[in-house]
């Protein structure tokens, strides 16, 4: 009977394990768990002072080099980020990840880095071959079979990387920086609105545009400015660049320096694209924002089944079927299906109900990827204006100084030139047709300014529609207010540069006093009172400060929200005109004084950073901590919202004969056990720097 | 028999290190060790004290993984500790039905 028992406790601990989910099983697993990345291999590369080091006797050495390093310091970012564009996220993180998979696979953006691609290696061999190098090195790193804490927790192994996967990551920051379902969402508003409402967001009265001459056509959140030789203290030029992106753990740039026997170029990459996109190599540096030039469009069509009425006759759409492998944490797998149609002007996307053809310039086979390639090769302007001829997409705001004392401005990229472009078109109707391409160097340039900022704010009054959604002037206007009052008292240094990158003045301020005296009642009488005595200093000490951010917050919330629009689509300049003419209520300026006064906390306390890991919501700890963020919406050192997710994504400064100096928001490995996760995340906080070259 | 043969199940958990799979690592050794530890135990002392018994193991796995990279398992610890305690509780449950299981296998008469 006893022997019984024993044989029942056997049993009964058996069933247990049938009945325990198995990734209970992975998860307490200490030898082929999570916890064998305790177990991590040295690194294949330093990190010095942050940077990761990498010399080599050739290019195609330091390309298997970097491939190597970028795997072994962030693989699992770099898979994450393919996967965005692959539209197979659901695959790693299950079905919560299934309508971003859906987005990304229904608008065709791996299908477009695949045909890139293929016309790279038939058009540009040698730069194919450095590719299949890096991707030889990020594969030689997963043949080791390295223990990542990620996979092990989810139970996956990771899946070899091609060089399509390398130009899809590009591809996403494009898209990411192109302005998406924009013209769909102003359709709304002016639907709403009314045609007013259009004059006042395509010709705002108040801007300040980076090229000062306006643009002619023959048929156009971030910081950066150069500053000529004659303005600084070594007499030679400086260059700034924070671009503001989504702050994630680990960060979205790696900081690398490359040395060859032909040039090193240091500056910031995106893991899994080996070259550095904003950076350094001794002779030119160069630097990015984005411009926010439209080119996206969107087509309606009367259709009939899968045919689509298109100026006189019936098409016939192409239908793809896009098959997706759900899996939950026991790898149980499921696939879905859909069905995405294409037209002729692109595919067709679902938003609220209505179909539109979707028509995105990158899309197309682009070469961003090898102008980068022969910027960070090039000696001079004209080398350099060579590999910026590559870049189509996205447009990006482009300054640039060299060791010869020359700056320069241009906004780069390629502008497809069609009437209008804000707004969908009636694609039955043949409208919005690209006629032609136009680069935008051509036009929009300027060569050795004293000084040039760009803050994403209008790029120049043009004969031509270019954008309409470019940043409120705030953080360009702060800028040259501050570079302006250094070089009144002297020469600029790097350190003054620093001092502006750190800024957390919001001069939005004055536009929102005068507001106040125009329609905030006896609450925002109140508060006028209280900002008369404010030096619009967004620090986290500061009540005054949190309740400006509350007026704010509340006044675009009570005026777009009811639109079904994110509160920060429509720029704050558009909401002060609105209301100025009267097409959004004027009661609500009081109405958010009146909300602005309930705050009693100073805006530390309600104003912190939430830079989270892509397990953040399970394992909350992979996230940095919590902590106080200075800045706001229109600061220079900008933090917008209340929880704080987007910022800048690196402070790089290049001052020709002084040195190079930057700081990330985080750490340079992305491996959460390593010490150097989150090394940079509170240097980056305070505002400090690292000297690196 | 030695009495210090019932030890021997105290190092089946660690075979884990060879085995690929999670169920095995984290469950079914443990439980053989334990039936093992039990088996050859002669006081049913020496069952109470399984629980205990099985945390000799999973010291040696820190010790392990504390000579190969302690900053590394200091901050596994500090961020995964649920990890941790699922892994400890597993071995600690499994070893002790087993060695319950072993000892009553054997049916001797209890000695105090």
């Amino acid at each position: 009977m006893i022997r019984w028992i024993s044989l029942v406790i056997v049993l009964v601990a058996v069933f247990a394990m049938s009945l325990i989910p198995p990734y209970f099983f992975r998860l307490a697993d200490p030898f082929q768990g999570p916890m064998k990345a305790v177990s991590r291999p040295p690194p294949p590369a330093p990190l010095e002072n942050y940077v990761l080091v990498i010399k080599a006797d050739s290019e195609k050495e330091a390309m298997y080099k970097l491939g190597y390093a970028h795997a072994y310091y962030r693989f699992f970012q770099m898979d994450v980020m393919r996967r965005v564009v692959q539209g197979r996220l659901s695959e790693l993180l299950g079905e919560a990840a299934l309508d971003t998979d859906i987005y990304f696979r229904t608008r065709g953006l791996y299908i477009a880095a695949e045909k890139t691609w293929a016309y790279i290696k038939e058009r540009y061999p040698q730069f194919a071959d450095l590719l299949e190098e890096y991707t030889r090195g990020v594969n030689d790193f997963l043949a080791s079979n390295p223990p990542i804490v990620e996979y092990l927790i989810l139970g996956k192994r990771p899946e070899p990387w091609s060089p399509v996967d390398s130009i899809a990551i590009g591809k996403l920051i494009a898209w990411s920086l192109s302005g998406g379902e924009d013209d769909l969402y102003l359709k709304e508003l002016v639907d709403a609105l009314g045609p007013e409402f259009l004059k006042i967001a395509l010709v705002r009265a108040d801007n300040t545009p980076i090229l000062p001459q306006k643009a002619s056509f023959s048929p156009l959140g971030s910081n950066n400015w150069v500053i000529s030789p004659g303005l600084t203290a070594t007499g030679k030029p400086i260059l700034a660049n924070d671009p503001h992106l989504s702050l994630s753990a680990p960060p979205i740039w790696i900081f690398q320096k490359v040395e060859t026997p032909g040039y090193t170029v240091m500056g910031v990459a995106f893991p899994g694209v080996p070259v550095v996109v904003i950076g350094t190599n001794g002779y030119v540096a160069w630097g990015f924002t984005n411009t926010g030039v439209d080119v996206i469009d969107y087509y309606y069509y009367v259709w009939s089944g899968d045919r689509y009425y298109y100026n006189g006759t019936w098409l016939e759409a192409q239908r793809r079927v896009e098959k997706f492998r759900v899996c939950d944490l026991n790898n149980n797998c499921a696939v879905r299906s859909i069905d995405v149609l294409e037209t002729m002007h692109g595919p067709v996307v679902d938003f609220r109900g209505q179909r539109y053809a979707m028509r995105w310039l990158g899309n197309n086979v682009t070469l961003e990827a090898i102008a980068l390639y022969m910027m960070n090769r090039a000696r001079n302007l004209t080398e350099f204006l060579n590999g910026l001829r590559y870049f189509a997409t996205p447009s990006q705001n482009t300054v640039y100084a060299d060791r010869y004392g020359v700056v320069a401005y241009f906004a780069s990229g390629y502008y497809p030139i069609r009437d209008g472009g804000y707004l969908p078109f009636n694609g039955s109707r043949g409208e919005g047709e690209w006629r032609r391409l136009v680069w935008l160097p051509d036009v929009l340039r300027y060569i050795n300014p004293p000084y040039l900022a760009t803050a994403n704010n209008k790029v120049a009054d043009a004969n031509i529609y270019l954008q309409w959604r470019w940043a409120d002037r705030y953080r360009h206007d702060r800028i040259t207010e501050l570079i302006a009052q250094k070089i009144a008292g002297g020469k600029i240094s790097a350190s003054d540069v620093m001092d502006i990158q750190r800024d957390v003045v919001d001069i939005s301020c004055r536009d929102a006093k005068a507001l106040l005296r125009l329609y905030g009642g006896v609450a925002g009488k109140k508060l006028l009172e209280e900002l008369d005595g404010w030096d619009c200093a967004m620090a986290p000490s500061s009540l005054t400060a949190a309740r400006y951010a509350m007026f704010v917050y509340t006044l675009q919330k009570l005026s777009w929200e009811r639109f079904n629009v994110s509160i920060t689509f429509v720029p704050f300049e558009v909401t002060l005109a609105s209301i100025g003419r009267g097409l959004i209520d004027r009661a609500i300026v009081e109405k958010a004084a009146e909300e602005a006064l309930k705050i009693n906390s100073p805006w530390g306390s309600i104003h912190k950073y939430n830079i989270q890991h892509v397990l953040s919501s399970v394992f909350p700890s992979l996230s940095y901590r919590s902590v106080e963020a200075p800045g706001d919406w229109f600061t220079v050192n900008v933090a917008p919202g209340f929880a704080v997710s987007h910022g800048p994504s690196v402070r790089f400064i290049v001052a020709f004969g002084d040195g190079i100096y930057m700081m990330l928001p985080g750490g340079p490995d992305g491996d959460p056990l390593s010490p150097l996760y989150d090394a940079m995340y509170i240097p980056w906080v305070r505002g400090e720097y690292v000297k690196v070259g | 028999m030695s009495r210090w043969a019932k030890y021997l199940g105290l190092a089946i958990p660690l075979l884990g290190i060879m085995s690929p799979w999670h169920i095995v690592n984290a469950a079914a050794l443990p439980l053989v060790g334990g039936l093992i530890y039990g088996y050859l135990a002669e006081k049913r002392r020496h069952v109470a004290l399984s629980p205990a018994a099985a945390l000799v193991p999973v010291a040696l796995v820190l010790l392990y993984y504390a000579l190969t990279n302690a900053a590394r398992l200091a901050r596994f610890l500090e961020i995964f500790p649920i990890f941790a305690l699922l892994w400890v509780l597993f071995w600690v449950v499994f070893f002790t039905m087993g060695a319950t299981a072993g000892y009553i296998l054997r049916h001797r008469p209890v000695k105090s």
